[in-house]
């Protein structure tokens, strides 16, 4: 996930704007942006996390060599990358002090879901106040927008996806790393093949190409989406 | 007669087919003369096999579906005018480099017009007139007046690599320089294609670069304004990112490049000084060029074929208003396009084939469509097309592109509406087997094929035009557009599974049933289709011409047929198929690859097979001793050919086994001779007063590697001629491997051809060091010394020692006997009709017998003879030697 100010400077261009409403991004989730000189022309759509940490974010295959990078310029980062490093490292560090339980996998995993609530409700906060701040300025062209697009909520995912619900002997914490665990983010539709290509042709047409997305326990983690109206 | 021998080095001067002289080493471009610091460095051969590793660059990107673009290959000579040297400023007098194509990249040497007599070469750096040019380091001064020879060769070919890494959302495309002279690929950078929204993970099946030169009128700059004049740069859709250079038509001559930011009109556009991602904001030039200049725009694309989690999201792609200098180290990210046309970005084309239009919707001044009766599904419907008002794709007047999908009757569209009723989804050709690309027809018209495979042994093919206008119908939603789409074939049954490993390619052959007439080739596992491009049509069943049965070389009997041939490319200089196979087979046999014609008739034999497993892991920290080499290894290789340089790239994902080669298959020696020359031709070798010639050796490298890493390199073999040498007229004959010479017809000089096989096991090529000839000259046969014991003058008796043995059977004789006062020929008599008298004796002269061909038996045996006649008080001179 990747908080993105509408009219914030990209990364690796600091003529480049973004035109997309402030919020909070999947890390490939397109963003259009405009050139500063002429906000009314999107001049192209950059991935979230390309706006966020430009070029680097393309210079790694794994997610475990990328995750590093970005936590050495932004250490709370959000970018699942980050993430799993980060998640993984704890359990590392418990592992080799011999502190590492059953639980520890939900115990890392719940300390990040906090860091993203925390940044979400930050982002709430903000956008009340400033909802508040033009309610009492008056300025009908903002009241106007708000109206005309309230802010899409999303719902919460049921709860046989909620990995609080998940059995604690299918956390492989006990055999290192968490990177085998399934994905069951809704909300990247590369989960939902319908198609398999495997199908079409037989195995030994097709080379060896894994279609697989940079997410491990990480998937797990709830992400409320929220779109702020500018 | 006196063994002599005559020995060629290859270290001296060269020349190119195309500059013949005798007086040198001439080679064909595939041949090249190396040096270096010892003996072993010094050869010449087919170019050295160059190895890249595409996942040892600083960012590791595994590489396929090499595309190559030839940017500089030029060759020659250039001495007209005379010049004065200050410094790194070289000023020309009468010179006209520019209008002759000197490259920057090119050497000049001073004080001469022979390369040979140079000893110092300095590198052009830029070219600025036809009088004047820079060179890399200072020459010092040198008054006017100078001779020089600037040498032309320069060959550097860009190479790009697919991104091959785990399916992501982006994809990479990489950059390799190849120098054909020091076979070295050096690595250029990559850029990150960001596909418009939709598609999910998309996994590339083709990949073709688009390299074009746009020099259309003149054009004069005030700024960052130029103007042009005779241009059409915005009918003729230049894009947005575009690099720009002034003073040339050529690129190869520019050195200062500038990049298009804007295209105003036909004749106005505006540039930067620098990248930038979108194309837009850089520096503003500031430069001013008098109107009537030359230029040269350089028109670069990358076009993929895709599939993806969402199939009807993926298929065909084109990365717009991209230069080479996006391809940095660092990256350089290109944008999903958006609404806007010709910019620089990555748009998706999408074709019209109706995908869903099942119930109705409805939605005011709203993106978010509502249906009624609908089953929509984000992994089949998101980031697909939709129109309102009709069920059928041609009557569609607006696209949008589906953003979300929140439900089945609920979906997200990329911009406002209201409509009410019916509608329909369109998408892209998702189940891409690769992608095919014919010549441009115009700067508005050129066509992309995508073999769709429907199912293994279903195949139809989609064709766009890639260069139409993408504001038409429909306009452009989202980065995507339907306005390439030009039609869809129907599927029509092959016989084997079609591949969707980089299959496809279009070409013209020079023989079989192609023969003359562009086709579509493409692989399954068992067959090679051919479909005439004429023949593809909107609907077609019967598009596919004809098909080529795979038969190893030699026949079933010989190899077993793998069944999994994958990718076929058209190998451009010998008119031949390179076919490659997914390497996957059980047995090994299969990891092989063939050179063939194309021929339909379901027996032909493939013409060769090349290549052969050893399982040598070649990456940077393989031992040293081992030499690099290409095989499958269990993966798929994928093929490009460019100016007879094949480029052999395996499918993997690590350092071991993601690898690059390129060989030189174009100079095989089947293939050499003709119009493809690719010989090795030595100067001119003298033979004076040979009258017999005996033996070619030849010193080659023959093994490569150290120690147990050895490998063999691939045969030579060597032609002569002794006559036609001068003006390159004379036939050749064929050398056996024994390199007998005693058939050939002695004059005074001979000249050698070395052709290489190149299509081999391991396809490593051969090294020439040196060639040496043997022959007997004029005076007595080195097999015999005159006897003056053994002789009579009294009785005119000539005799000789057998002092070296021939190691068989004794040639014919022959004996000349000569006034040796007025050098008369009084006698001339052979040993096999003789008119004379013959002996011998094999023990010091006691007893003669009759003459016999039987060789040399001890250090006594002796011939002698008495001609049937000669006059008496005559000085003689006799010469023996072989007939």
């Amino acid at each position: 996930m990747i908080h993105l100010d509408q009219d914030q400077e990209l990364f690796e261009d600091k003529n480049l704007r973004v035109a997309n409403p402030t919020g909070n991004y999947d890390d490939a989730e397109l963003i259009e942006c405009y050139h500063v000189d002429d906000p009314k022309i999107t001049v192209g759509a950059f991935q979230a996390q390309y706006v966020k940490y430009g070029n680097m974010i393309y210079r790694f295959n794994e997610p475990r060599e990328l995750g590093p990078e970005i936590l050495k310029i932004d250490p709370t980062s959000t970018h699942t990358a980050a993430v799993l490093v980060r998640m993984t490292d704890e359990l590392l560090t418990q592992a080799q002090e011999g502190s590492l339980t059953e639980g520890s996998l939900d115990e890392v995993r719940a300390e990040e879901q906090a860091k993203i609530d925390e940044q979400i409700a930050e982002e709430e906060i903000k956008e009340e106040d400033e909802k508040e701040d033009e309610e009492n300025t008056g300025e009908e062209e903002n009241e106007e927008e708000v109206e005309e697009e309230p802010k899409e909520e999303i719902p919460e995912e049921s709860p046989e996806e909620d990995p609080d619900s998940l059995p604690a002997e299918e956390s492989p914490v006990g055999e290192g790393p968490a990177i085998d665990v399934p994905v069951i983010d809704e909300e990247l539709p590369v989960e939902e093949v319908i198609i398999p290509e495997e199908s079409i042709v037989p195995p030994e047409v097709v080379p060896v190409i894994e279609e697989t997305v940079t997410e491990g326990p990480v998937g797990l983690l709830r992400r409320k989406k929220r779109r702020k109206v500018a | 007669m006196a063994k002599r021998a005559i020995e060629h080095v290859f270290t001296g001067t060269t020349a190119h087919y195309d500059a013949y002289d005798s007086s040198v080493t001439v080679m064909g471009d595939l041949i090249e003369q190396y040096t270096g610091a010892t003996s072993l460095d010094k050869f010449a051969g087919p170019t050295k096999m160059g190895i890249g590793r595409p996942n040892e660059t600083s960012t590791a990107i595994p590489g396929v579906f090499p595309h190559v673009i030839s940017w500089v290959n030029k060759e020659g000579y250039y001495t007209t005018g005379t010049v004065s040297v200050s410094g790194t400023a070289v000023t020309g007098s009468g010179t006209g480099w520019l209008a002759d194509g000197v490259p920057i990249g090119a050497r000049i040497g001073f004080g001469s017009t022979n390369k040979a007599n140079i000893t110092t070469w300095y590198t052009i750096t830029a070219i600025p007139s036809a009088t004047s040019l820079t060179i890399g380091t200072s020459a010092g001064t040198i008054a006017g007046g100078t001779s020089f020879i600037i040498d032309k060769e320069v060959k550097k070919d860009w190479v790009f690599l697919a991104d091959n890494s785990a399916a992501a959302t982006t994809r990479r495309i990489t950059c390799f320089e190849y120098d054909r002279l020091t076979s070295i690929f050096s690595w250029r950078g990559f850029i990150t294609k960001t596909y418009p929204a939709g598609g999910g993970t998309q996994t590339i099946r083709g990949m073709r670069v688009i390299y074009d030169k746009y020099t259309t009128g003149t054009v004069g700059v005030s700024v960052a304004t130029v103007t042009g004049s005779g241009t059409t740069w915005s009918a003729d859709r230049i894009a947005i990112g575009s690099r720009i250079g002034f003073g040339s038509t050529d690129p190869t001559q520019i050195s200062t490049w500038y990049y298009i930011n804007a295209v105003g009109s036909d004749t106005s556009i505006t540039i930067q000084t620098n990248v930038t991602a979108t194309g837009t904001g850089g520096t503003a030039a500031n430069l001013s060029i008098s109107s009537g200049t030359a230029y040269v725009i350089e028109d670069l694309k990358v076009l993929t074929a895709t599939t993806a989690a969402v199939v009807a999201a993926a298929g065909l792609s084109m990365a717009n208003g991209l230069s080479y200098d996006d391809f940095v180290v660092g990256g350089t990210t290109i944008s999903a396009a958006t609404t806007v046309d010709r910019a620089k970005a990555v748009y998706c084309l999408v074709d019209l084939d109706a995908l869903y239009s099942t119930g109705t919707v409805s939605a005011t001044a709203s993106s978010t469509i509502t249906g009624s009766g609908t089953a929509w599904a984000a992994a089949t419907h998101l980031g697909c097309m939709i129109g309102f008002g009709s069920t059928n794709p041609a009557s569609i007047t607006t696209w949008y592109t589906i953003t979300a999908v929140g439900s089945g009757t609920s979906l997200t569209i990329s911009s406002s509406v209201t409509v009410s009723g019916s509608y329909v989804i369109v998408g892209g050709n998702g189940i891409a087997g690769g992608l095919a690309i014919d010549d441009r027809i115009s700067w508005t018209e050129q066509h992309a094929y995508i073999i769709e495979v429907q199912t293994g042994t279903t195949p139809q093919v989609y064709k766009y035009n890639f260069r139409a206008s993408f504001s038409g119908l429909g306009g452009i939603a989202a980065g995507k557009t339907a306005n390439a789409w030009m039609l869809t074939t129907g599927t029509q049954t092959v016989t084997g599974t079609v591949s969707q490993t980089n299959n496809g390619r279009v070409g013209t052959l020079a023989h079989g049933p192609g023969s003359g007439v562009k086709c579509l080739y493409f692989a399954a596992t068992t067959r090679i289709h051919r479909a005439v491009l004429s023949n593809i049509t909107q609907g077609s069943t019967t598009w596919v011409s004809d098909s080529m049965t795979e038969v190893p070389t030699g026949g079933s009997n010989t190899y077993t047929a793998s069944s999994l041939m994958t990718s076929v490319e058209i190998a451009d200089q010998i008119d031949r198929l390179i076919i490659t196979s997914t390497g996957a087979g059980a047995t090994t046999a299969h990891h092989r690859a063939y050179v063939t014609k194309y021929d339909a008739s379901g027996s032909y034999q493939f013409d060769h097979m090349f290549l052969v497993d050893t399982a040598q892991q070649d990456q940077s920290t393989a031992d040293s001793n081992s030499i690099p080499h290409p095989s499958h290894q269990g993966a798929a290789l994928s093929v490009w050919s460019q100016a007879g340089l094949v480029y052999i790239v395996r499918t993997g994902t690590a350092s071991n086994t993601n690898l690059m080669y390129a060989v030189p298959l174009g100079a095989d020696w089947e293939y050499a001779g003709g119009s493809v020359n690719q010989r090795l031709i030595t100067p001119s070798m003298a033979t004076t007063n040979a009258s017999k010639l005996s033996r070619v050796f030849v010193s080659a490298t023959n093994y490569l590697g150290e120690g147990g890493l050895t490998l063999p390199t691939d045969p030579y073999r060597v032609y002569y001629r002794t006559s036609g040498i001068t003006d390159n007229s004379g036939s050749w004959t064929l050398v056996d491997k024994t390199g007998d010479l005693t058939g050939a017809t002695p004059s005074s000089a001979i000249q050698f051809a070395i052709e290489f096989r190149t299509i081999g096991a391991l396809c490593i090529p051969n090294r020439i060091h040196n060639i040496c000839c043997t022959y007997e000259d004029d005076t007595t046969d080195s097999h015999y010394q005159p006897s003056v014991a053994e002789s009579s003058v009294s009785s005119k008796i000539f005799a000789w020692r057998f002092s070296t043995a021939f190691g068989g059977t004794v040639p014919t004789l022959r004996v000349r006997l000569y006034d040796a006062v007025s050098g008369g020929l009084l006698v001339d008599d052979d040993s096999a009709t003789p008119t004379g008298t013959w002996e011998k004796s094999t023990d010091g002269g006691n007893v003669w017998g009759a003459y016999n061909t039987t060789d040399k038996a001890n250090e006594t045996t002796y011939i002698r003879y008495t001609p049937a006649t000669l006059g008496d008080d005559i000085k003689v001179r006799a010469l023996l030697t072989q007939n």
